[in-house]
C-alpha cells in the first residue's frame, strides 16, 4: 500500500531523503503542468518546476500542516512562476506584430481555422494541437485571470480553496475566473470541439 | 441580482459551490434572462473545450533529493572560506603563493590542512588520507603561516602540488574565471536586450495609442466641418430660392 503525503512528509522531516524524492515523483507532473499553464513556455515550465522543488525541499520543516502538502506546494510554485512572469512584466507568448495587428480576440482565428480544415495524422496529434492552441488563449489572460482560471478548471480547487492559497476574498477570485472564462470564449469562439473527441 | 453579484454567482453556480436556495435563485434569473443565460451557456461551453486539454508527463524526472542536500552541504562549507582567505591575506607567503592558494579554494572547493608537517590538499568532497612527506616539497607549509587548519580524521593527498603544476593551475584558473566573467557579461547583455525590446514595445504601444486618439480627433474635425459645409450650402441654396422667387414676382 502506497504511502500518504503525510506520512512521507513525516519520513522527510526526519532526513528520508527517498521520502522527498518519492513525494515529489507523486507531485512532478501536476506541478509541471500547473507551471506550465502560467508561463506558457516548456523549457521556463522545466526550470520553474526545479525551481519549486528546491523550495520545497528548503522550507519543508516550515510546514504545519502535513495534510495540507498539495495545497503548500502549489502556493510555492504559483509563487516561482508569478515571481518570474513579473520578470517579463506579463509578455504575452505570441508575436508582438499579431497581438497589435489583430486584437487579443482574434490573435487565434488563423490557426483555429487551420486546426479545424486539416485532418490530424492521429489522435495524439489532433489533442497536442489543441492543447497548444489552448495554451496561446491562456496566455493572452492576465496572470491574475489565468492563474484562477487553471487552479479551478486544472487542478479542481475550489474558489474558496483558491482564495485561502492565493490569500484573495473568494469574491474576486471568482470574478477573476468568470472574466477569464468570458476573454477566453471570446478567443476561442470559432473553436468546435466535441466533447471527449 | 446586480452586475457585481451576477459574475460571482455564475461562476459559483457553474461549479456547484451555491446553496439549495442561491442555486434556485440564479436558475430563475437565467430563466428570465436572456444577457445572463446566453452569459452562462458561454462559460459552459468555454469549460467544456478547456477540459479537451490533457495533462502532459513531465518531460524530466525530478529526484533531487540527494543533489539538493549536496549542494546544501558544499554551501554550507564554503561558508568557512572567508576565514581562511583571510588568514591567506595576512600571511608572510609570497603574494603569487596566496593568490593562487586563495583562487583554488574559492573556485575548486579545496580544503587544505597542515598536519605533521604534510600539506594535504582535498577536492570536492573526495578528502582523501594524508600520505605524502614535503621534506622535498616546493610549497613550504610553515609559508603559509604554518597555522594548522585541521582536517576530518581519514584524508588523502589527492594531488602532490610542484611549482610547475601550481603555475600550470594558475593559467587555467584565470582561463576559467575569463570563462566565467565573459559569461555572465553575456547574460547582462541579454537582459538589457530584453529591457530594451519591452521598452520599445511599449512606445510602440503608447504611439499606436497616440495615432488612434489623433485619427479619432481628426475624424471628428472632418465631419463638424462637413456638417457646417452643408448647412452652409443648404442656406446659400434657401436664400438663392427666395431671391429667384422674388425676381419672379
Amino acid at each position: 500500500m502506497s504511502r500518504t503525503d503525510e506520512v512521507l512528509v513525516g519520513h522527510v522531516l526526519k532526513g528520508d531523503e527517498s521520502a522527498f524524492n518519492e513525494l515529489i515523483g507523486r507531485w512532478e507532473k501536476g506541478l509541471y503542468n500547473f507551471i506550465y499553464r502560467l508561463v506558457g513556455h516548456e523549457e521556463e515550465a522545466r526550470d520553474l518546476v526545479q525551481e519549486t522543488i528546491i523550495r520545497i525541499y528548503k522550507r519543508i520543516g516550515q510546514l504545519r500542516e502535513p495534510g495540507a502538502f498539495p495545497s503548500w506546494i502549489f502556493r510555492i510554485a504559483h509563487n516561482v512562476s508569478r515571481d518570474r512572469l513579473r520578470t517579463r512584466k506579463n509578455k504575452v507568448i505570441v508575436s508582438t506584430d499579431d497581438l497589435m495587428e489583430k486584437g487579443a480576440e482574434h490573435l487565434l482565428d488563423d490557426r483555429i481555422d487551420r486546426f479545424q480544415a486539416d485532418v490530424p495524422p492521429d489522435q495524439a496529434a489532433y489533442r497536442k494541437e489543441l492543447g497548444d492552441i489552448l495554451g496561446k488563449a491562456l496566455q493572452t489572460l492576465s496572470e491574475e485571470q489565468r492563474t484562477a482560471v487553471v487552479m479551478r478548471e486544472y487542478h479542481g480547487y475550489s474558489s474558496r480553496e483558491i482564495a485561502e492559497m492565493l490569500d484573495i476574498p473568494v469574491g474576486t477570485v471568482r470574478s477573476r475566473i468568470f472574466h477569464g472564462l468570458r476573454n477566453l470564449g471570446r478567443v476561442l469562439k470559432r473553436l468546435r470541439v466535441e466533447e471527449g473527441e | 441580482m446586480k452586475c457585481n453579484q451576477r459574475e460571482e454567482l455564475l461562476v459559483a453556480s457553474l461549479y456547484g459551490e451555491l446553496s439549495g436556495e442561491e442555486e434556485e435563485m440564479v436558475r430563475k434569473h437565467l430563466a428570465s434572462c436572456a444577457a445572463c443565460r446566453e452569459e452562462f451557456e458561454t462559460l459552459q461551453s468555454t469549460t467544456g473545450i478547456l477540459r479537451q486539454w490533457d495533462d502532459v508527463e513531465s518531460p524530466v524526472q525530478y529526484r533531487m533529493a540527494e543533489s539538493i542536500a549536496e549542494t546544501e552541504r558544499r554551501s554550507s562549507r564554503s561558508s568557512r572560506k572567508p576565514g581562511l582567505l583571510r588568514r591567506l591575506r595576512h600571511s608572510s607567503a609570497p603574494a603569487y603563493i596566496v593568490a593562487a592558494a586563495a583562487l583554488l579554494l574559492v573556485v575548486f572547493n579545496i580544503d587544505l590542512s597542515v598536519e605533521d608537517g604534510r600539506l594535504s590538499v582535498g577536492f570536492g568532497d573526495q578528502m582523501p588520507d594524508v600520505s605524502q612527506e614535503l621534506s622535498n616539497a616546493e610549497i613550504d607549509p610553515q609559508s603559509l603561516g604554518g597555522v594548522p587548519l585541521g582536517m576530518p580524521v581519514g584524508n588523502e593527498v589527492a594531488r602532490f602540488v610542484s611549482r610547475d603544476d601550481f603555475v600550470q593551475s594558475q593559467g587555467e584558473l584565470i582561463r576559467f574565471v575569463a570563462t566565467l566573467i565573459r559569461e555572465s557579461e553575456d547574460r547582462q547583455i541579454e537582459n538589457l536586450g530584453a529591457i530594451m525590446h519591452e521598452y520599445l514595445q511599449g512606445v510602440e504601444l503608447q504611439r499606436e495609442t497616440d495615432l488612434g486618439m489623433l485619427g479619432a480627433k481628426v475624424d471628428e474635425v472632418e465631419r463638424s466641418t462637413q456638417s457646417v459645409l452643408q448647412s452652409l450650402v443648404g442656406s446659400n441654396a434657401a436664400t438663392s430660392d427666395s431671391i429667384n422667387e422674388e425676381g419672379e414676382k
